[in-house]
Formats: structure tokens, C-alpha cells, sequence
């Protein structure tokens, strides 16, 4: 007769099953995988390359942009810049001209005259200024409508004293129909103008110089 | 690589995030773990989702290791505990019990129940209620006490001991009834 040995159930279950071991399925790990963080060492080379590799070829990208832009800059530039040495040489070539023996003028329009008589004509003041070498020279002359004027012999400015301060013999008419006066030297004062035809003295205006 | 080298060492390298070695540290632990994993459970489905919840947890922590006790030993504390928690979802509640309690609950290891296998008797212990599972597993495989249990669980130390009761009755009853056919188709 064999004898059985008595145990607490508990126990001899706990005895028997307690270094129980089975394999997982495999489907266990992998789900387990996608949730755990992966330290690729080889990746994290590929990588470092790549961020290496992208930053020189986007500093060779800008750097080409900016090189370009400095070209075509440059090129205006120089452009501009014969332009504008051209410019600068007329300029300083007629500079030159004038100071030899042309005016660089400045216009301006004197009107004193209060005589709305005799000629409508235009007579106009002009004030011109011109340099020879550092020396400035104002000029001012005084123009007369020439048509409607035949045969002038003689253009006068009669002071208030009836003194002839300036007198010009035998004008001739400039190009756009003026007889041009040289009146620099005259005294601020009242004139009359006086022309001188083959027919007689008359007057032309009486102006007021300043 | 992996499988010849030390705990601490591969403890080491998976928490460098090798891959490589935290599949050898999952292959070197795992079926112990599948083990505690079926008994706690109803079956392999529960077991399988114990398992990758408990290695998870095992890994995102693997850091706060000190290897100040064994590493198997951590390992198995943690797949307890995902185990508990996951049990303790499926038990609505533990039914309180307050019966007398029997504490006596033998069995007779004869030819027949040796020849039980390891599954046969893994399976037995599958088939108890889930709150008689729980607290058998506890009190029997990790050696809890009772009040532990109870503090553990919310329940009464009473409820903890009569569940308990109850669980091996159940457990010797089945074995009972396997004897029984046995004779039956021998005699």
C-alpha cells in the first residue's frame, strides 16, 4: 500500500506552481518595443552628418545670394559711377570754360519799374554774376524791345539832374530782337531813357534803378 | 552580445536605450514574469496584457534601480503590482464574508494528483473567482498576511481569510473530483 502524503492544498499548489516558467508570444515584445524610448547610435551619426552636411549647404546657398547681390551692386555702382564721372567732367569742364571767359548765371528779375506806358514791350533787368578765377563781377543790364525801334542811334539814361549818366552810341539788336545796356555802373536812382532816332530824341521810359 | 554579461552591466546598456539590450533584458526575465502573469490571471489574453504593461513600466523605471537587492526581485514586485491593479479592475467588489472558517483544506498526493502537471495545476488556480485568485496569490504565492491583504484591498482581515478559505476548498474540490474520475475509470 503506497502512502500519500498529506498537504494543505495551498501549499502543495504553491510548491508545485511557484517557479512556473513560460515563454510570452512574440507579439508581447513587440508591443513592449514600440513603447520604450530607442538609442540608435548609428542614427544619431547619420544624423549629426546630415545636420552638418544641410548647414554648409545652406551657408554655401546664402553665401552665393549675398556674393551675387554684391556683384550686381557693384556693377550699378560702377555704372553709376562713370555716369556720374562724366557728369562731374562736363561740369567741371564748363566750369572751367566759364571761368575763363563765360557766366555762370544766375537769373533774377529786378522789377522797380512802375511805368505801365510807352513800350509793353519787355524790359527787363537782368542781373548777372559771373567769375573769373575768384574774382566775382556782378553785371547788370538793362534790354530794350528793338522792334517797333528803326535807325536808333543813340540809347541814354538822364538822371533827375537832366545830367546824361550813360549814354551807348549806335546799339545793335542781339539776336532775339533786344538792345542789352550795360547799366553796372549806373547810380541807383531815377532815370529817363532816352532813344535817339533819325526822326529825334525821345522817351523811351523812365526806370528806377536800385 | 547581451546574453552572457552581467545584470548591472545589462541594466547598463538598456538604460542607454540600446535596443538590442533591452531585448535581451526582456528575454532574460520574461518568463518568469509570464509565469506570475498567468497565475494572477484568467487566462493568456490577461496574462499577455499584464506582461507588456508590467515590462513597460519596468523599463521607463529601470533608472531608479539602485541594485540595492536583486534585480529578478524588483522585476517580480513590479509585475505583482500591475497585476494586483489590473485584478482589482475586474473585482467589483469583495464579498464580505464572515462565515466560520475552516482553515483545514488537505489533499492527498496520490499517483494521480502527481501526475498533475504544472499547467493542469496553473490552470486550477486560473479558474478560481478572480477575487479568490487574487487573494490565494497573494497570501500563498507572495507571502502576504492577512492584514496586509486587507489594508491592501479595502477589505476585513475576516474577508481576506474566508476568501482565502474558500479559494483552496474550491482547489480541493477540483482536485477531489479528478481523483475521482480517475478511480472511476480504473475501477
Amino acid at each position: 500500500m503506497s502512502e500519500y502524503i498529506k498537504s494543505d492544498v495551498g501549499e502543495y499548489l504553491t510548491n508545485r506552481t511557484m517557479n512556473f516558467e513560460k515563454s510570452p508570444p512574440d507579439f508581447v515584445w513587440n508591443n513592449i518595443e514600440k513603447a520604450i524610448p530607442v538609442y540608435n547610435p548609428t542614427g544619431t551619426v547619420n544624423t549629426l552628418v546630415k545636420l552638418v552636411i544641410g548647414t554648409m549647404s545652406l551657408s554655401v546657398i546664402i553665401f552665393a545670394v549675398l556674393w551675387f547681390k554684391h556683384l550686381n551692386f557693384s556693377e550699378t555702382e560702377s555704372q553709376n559711377g562713370l555716369v556720374l564721372n562724366k557728369k562731374s567732367a562736363t561740369l567741371i569742364q564748363t566750369k572751367n570754360v566759364e571761368s575763363l571767359a563765360q557766366n555762370t548765371q544766375t537769373t533774377e528779375q529786378l522789377v522797380t519799374s512802375d511805368n505801365k506806358n510807352l513800350i509793353s514791350d519787355h524790359n527787363t533787368i537782368t542781373q548777372n554774376t559771373h567769375k573769373i578765377n575768384p574774382v566775382t563781377i556782378q553785371e547788370k543790364t538793362y534790354s530794350i524791345n528793338a522792334s517797333g525801334l528803326k535807325g536808333v542811334n543813340e540809347i541814354s539814361f538822364v538822371d533827375e539832374n537832366k545830367k546824361t549818366a550813360l549814354s551807348t552810341k549806335n546799339p545793335t539788336p542781339n539776336s532775339f530782337g533786344f538792345y542789352v545796356i550795360d547799366i553796372s555802373k549806373l547810380a541807383t536812382g531815377t532815370y529817363s531813357i532816352m532813344i535817339t532816332t533819325s526822326e529825334g530824341t525821345r522817351l523811351h521810359k523812365k526806370e528806377t534803378f536800385k | 552580445m547581451f546574453e552572457n554579461i552581467s545584470d548591472k552591466e545589462l541594466v547598463t546598456a538598456c538604460l542607454k536605450n540600446n535596443r538590442e539590450a533591452q531585448k535581451a533584458f526582456y528575454q532574460r526575465f520574461a518568463s518568469k514574469a509570464y509565469g506570475i502573469c498567468l497565475r494572477f490571471s484568467q487566462g493568456n489574453n490577461q496574462a499577455e496584457d499584464i506582461l507588456q504593461e508590467g515590462f513597460i513600466k519596468i523599463f521607463n523605471n529601470l533608472s531608479k534601480f539602485r541594485f540595492e537587492g536583486s534585480l529578478e526581485g524588483w522585476i517580480k514586485r513590479i509585475v505583482v503590482n500591475v497585476a494586483i491593479d489590473f485584478v482589482k479592475k475586474n473585482v467589483k467588489h469583495f464579498q464580505e464574508l464572515n462565515e466560520s472558517i475552516d482553515e483545514t483544506c488537505d489533499v492527498f498526493e496520490d499517483e494521480t494528483v502527481s501526475r498533475l502537471s504544472v499547467e493542469d495545476l496553473m490552470k486550477m488556480v486560473q479558474e478560481l473567482p478572480d477575487s479568490k485568485r487574487l487573494i490565494f496569490n497573494l497570501y500563498a504565492y507572495e507571502g502576504y498576511a492577512h492584514k496586509e491583504i486587507a489594508e491592501m484591498l479595502g477589505i476585513s482581515v475576516m474577508t481576506s481569510k474566508s476568501q482565502y478559505c474558500k479559494a483552496k476548498k474550491i482547489l480541493q474540490e477540483r482536485l477531489t473530483n479528478i481523483k475521482n474520475k480517475s478511480y472511476e475509470r480504473v475501477h
